[in-house]
């Protein structure tokens, strides 16, 4: 037994009733959901608790943060077009904060210490106050330091004014998560010192005999010697792995399988929310195809699938319809194919259907690196619209050049765009794969302006040092936000010179997906850009105020991968 | 020498302020207070006061935070010439990504009479310089057997590629001139936890201080070979055998050694 299946099974046996009665209605699995939707705090008006709580997890001493005595947090049911008063209360014996992911609102709202507003100091209160100006599918979870990790996150609806534009009989919020027996701060201390400590899945002698024998020795010494040459990785997906995670659905590790029950030939709307810290998913339901009717919240064109990745801090809606009376298994792998997440979707409780295997772990490859060396020369038709070149006749683009430093281990020489490509690892499926080009707004976008100008961001990393950031500086070096144009169409265009994807996160404005689709470009608050990509967003900056930027993966947040976006009215220059 | 010594602390205390100055970056950004006294206009009609902070009261989180660091990478038993020794070889740090105050301890304990056969520690500023290297200056102090002695030190340290862990310094005084030492390793991976490492050290004395106990030439080189066994990251068992490669012991002698590495 390895150390996964050991703490899974832990977790199972030891200390299954303690984990269990801190679940809020919502994440509770066996016939507790009603055709109605799922149960939520509802209303106008929240009193929100936030405390750090000691309890015994699968026999071990845990330190969780609680909201209203629950992990996850509550569900939150709004209803688009309400004025809310949330008082959040601080029973930490540090500051704490709730930033709306994804969420329309008052700077001032937006929950990020440091930029929005002061944070909420140990046994303070803050009333935050907005109107919903949107409706779908959300979440909510701490802008200061780790407190993520430690369970402080948890969803929201927000139920529209209008009808939508698809019908279901059924619906359930499938929370994705990470937890570690680990302190937060220990996970990061690693990450610092020891970067790659988590990662168990390494090439090693054996697998460079295996390789010599299919490659032969001079192809495979000059393989190594390539990546070597670089000190970069080929196994590195996931700093942070099912090492020390557990992955949980609505607070439930794969033993304690999360289920939800269903009536055959029902439509199920599954509100799936990737809340975790550190971790990409691989989601799929075998037997089942997915029919994707929102991202971000936002609705599209249905388009069905058979899996999609999701990014940290993304959200999808999907219908499913199951056809037969029988179980199906919600598989959610990590995207190192080191652990996972599962739920059953069940006609009675208790049933389980097969747990696929994970799947083994890809490698990252030269395009991953940025280095294309021409062999994709031919570019897909969806490729070479996706450049879309109309704007750059307008924009005011300018050579883009940012510090060499020590935080900056490699440079994408050939960063190209991958939003019509397949998410990392899912390459040689033979079923159906989301990609990005495949998300079209089911509205038309509301601005269709060409963009007045052009900002470029560098992704730039040091995995050594576990220095993460834009352009070479860490928010900590940054002296000033990036100044936008109250009303001004930006176009944003992010090379990723990591060998990470990264899921970037911009707060308080939808951006559109430069896919190169014309009119229906899918409106998202977060894009996950996967290595050697470059990719542009244009927004509209109609939102007065500071508004934090960064990449969503909570350690590399830390790290200093954040920007602050600066909405100001006047010219900028 | 005083001078030398002089040299070497200078990178010390340019250090603390370095440090001292990240630490408090956040608190003295000018230009983004204004920003917000602009949004306090513009959103007058917001239902809350704004809140009397400077911006990035929290940049310390996100990037600019200290770090520290302790392994003891070679802890172990062996024998020299006859005798049960004690090997110690450990490091830490202390610091942000770009400066360091480094510390290094190295030596060997002799059982048999229970002293210190040979101690050294150095105390180092590093900076780091580029994506895999750092740049160190500092003090190292040597007591044991033979007479103390106090150096200079300038040296590098980093990962140079295909993953090689390279030290290398220099080390300067009055009595015992200088000395050259390269110490590079490799982590062959076995298994997921098994580790096969090679590892040579090299000291090179350009000049004789008997009383220092250092002679002219090739001494106290060695190369190792160390199988170790990581039963959790921190904590990993090894075997191994060392060979000297020059210097005062007899050069066929082959040392089966036994220890542990631990980091936290």
């Amino acid at each position: 037994m390895n150390r996964r299946n050991f703490l899974h099974s832990s977790l199972l046996t030891g200390g299954a009733l303690a984990w269990q009665s801190l679940l809020p209605a919502w994440a509770q699995g066996n016939g507790l959901a009603t055709l109605a939707g799922v149960p939520g705090l509802q209303g106008n008006e929240f009193d929100l608790t936030v405390a750090g709580e000691r309890s015994l997890i699968a026999g071990k001493n845990a330190r969780h943060i609680r909201l209203n005595g629950h992990f996850p947090a509550p569900l939150l049911r709004w209803r688009e077009g309400d004025a809310l008063t949330l008082r959040v209360h601080n029973m930490l014996d540090e500051p704490t904060s709730i930033h709306w992911h994804g969420l329309l609102l008052p700077w001032q709202m937006d929950g990020v210490p440091g930029v929005s507003f002061d944070g909420i100091a140990p046994g303070a209160t803050f009333t935050y106050q907005f109107p919903l100006k949107q409706s779908g599918t959300y979440w909510y979870h701490s802008h200061s330091g780790l407190q993520e990790q430690s369970g402080h996150y948890g969803p929201i609806i927000i139920d529209p004014r209008e009808p939508e534009p698809f019908t279901y009989e059924r619906e359930y919020v499938i929370v994705l998560s990470d937890w570690t027996f680990e302190s937060p701060e220990r996970v990061f201390h690693k990450l610092k010192t020891m970067g790659q400590s988590y990662n168990y899945q390494q090439r090693t002698l054996g697998d460079f005999f295996r390789d010599v024998q299919r490659d032969g020795l001079d192809a495979t010494l000059a393989e190594r010697m390539m990546w070597g040459d670089m000190r970069m990785s080929r196994t590195d997906l996931a700093d942070v792995t099912a090492a020390t995670y557990t992955y949980l659905v609505n607070g439930h590790s794969p033993n304690e399988n999360w289920t939800g029950l269903f009536k055959a030939g029902e439509r199920i709307r599954l509100r799936l929310i990737n809340a975790s810290s550190m971790s990409i998913f691989n989601v799929r339901i075998p037997g089942l195809p997915l029919t994707v009717v929102m991202a971000d919240g936002q609705h599209v064109q249905p388009v069905e699938t058979d899996e999609l990745q999701i990014g940290t801090a993304e959200t999808y809606d999907i219908i499913v319809q199951p056809p037969a009376e029988q179980p199906y298994t919600l598989y959610a792998e990590s995207n190192d194919r080191y652990g996972y997440a599962r739920a059953t979707l069940a006609p009675r409780a208790g049933m389980e259907a097969a747990v696929p295997v994970l799947r083994p772990r890809p490698l990252l490859s030269m395009k991953d690196m940025g280095m294309n060396h021409g062999q994709h020369a031919a570019a897909t038709p969806a490729a070479v619209a996706a450049e879309d070149h109309s704007a750059h006749t307008a924009a005011d683009t300018q050579g883009h050049a940012h510090p060499l430093n020590a935080g900056v281990a490699s440079i994408a020489a050939n960063a190209v765009n991958r939003l019509h490509e397949r998410p990392l690892g899912l390459e040689n499926e033979t079923h159906r794969v989301l990609v990005y080009t495949e998300l079209r707004s089911l509205q038309p976008n509301a601005d269709q302006r060409v963009p007045g100008r052009e900002l470029e961001l560098h992704l730039t990393a040091n995995m050594e040092r576990y220095m993460w950031s834009f352009d070479g500086l860490k928010y900590s070096e940054v002296t000033a936000p990036i100044p936008l144009q109250l009303n001004e169409r930006v176009r944003l265009t992010f090379v990723n010179d990591t060998m990470m994807p990264h899921p970037l996160h911009l707060h308080g404005m939808f951006f559109d997906l430069v896919t190169g689709d014309d009119s229906h470009k899918p409106r998202k608050h977060t894009l996950l850009l996967k290595p050697g990509e470059k990719a542009s967003i244009d927004v509209t900056a109609d939102a007065l105020g500071l508004w934090a930027f960064h990449c969503h993966l909570l350690y590399h947040m830390q790290a200093g991968m954040m920007r602050v976006f600066d909405v100001r009215e006047g010219v900028v220059s | 020498m005083k001078r030398m010594l002089l040299l070497a602390l200078l990178p010390l205390t340019s250090m603390a302020a370095e440090i001292d100055h990240s630490a408090h970056t956040a608190a003295v950004q000018p230009a983004p207070v204004e920003a917000q006294h602009d949004h306090a206009a513009m959103t007058a009609a917001a239902a809350t006061t704004l809140p009397a902070s400077s911006m990035f009261i929290t940049a310390h989180e996100h990037g600019g935070m200290l770090n520290q660091f302790l392994m003891a990478e070679r802890f172990e038993r062996q024998q020299q010439d006859g005798d049960d020794v004690t090997v110690w070889d450990a490091q830490g740090w202390l610091g942000g990504d770009y400066h360091k105050l480094w510390l290094k301890t190295e030596g060997s304990w002799l059982h048999d009479t229970s002293e210190v056969d040979h101690g050294e520690v150095q105390l180092l500023y590093s900076r780091a310089v580029a994506p895999f290297w750092d740049l160190q200056a500092g003090l190292r102090y040597d007591d044991g057997n033979v007479a103390s002695r106090s150096y200079a030190v300038f040296g590098v340290q980093g990962l140079a590629p295909y993953w090689f862990e390279v030290d290398a310094a220099a080390f300067i005084n009055e009595e015992s001139g200088l000395q050259l030492r390269v110490e590079a390793e490799y982590d062959l991976r076995l298994t997921q936890k098994l580790f096969l490492q090679p590892r040579l050290q090299l000291n090179h004395a350009f000049d004789d201080d008997k009383a220092g106990g250092i002679r002219q030439g090739l001494g106290d080189s060695n190369l190792a070979l160390r199988l170790r066994y990581e039963v959790v990251r921190e904590f990993a068992p090894y075997v191994g055998v060392e060979q000297d490669i020059g210097g005062h012991r007899q050069p066929d002698e082959l040392r089966l050694v036994a220890g542990v590495r631990f980091w936290y």
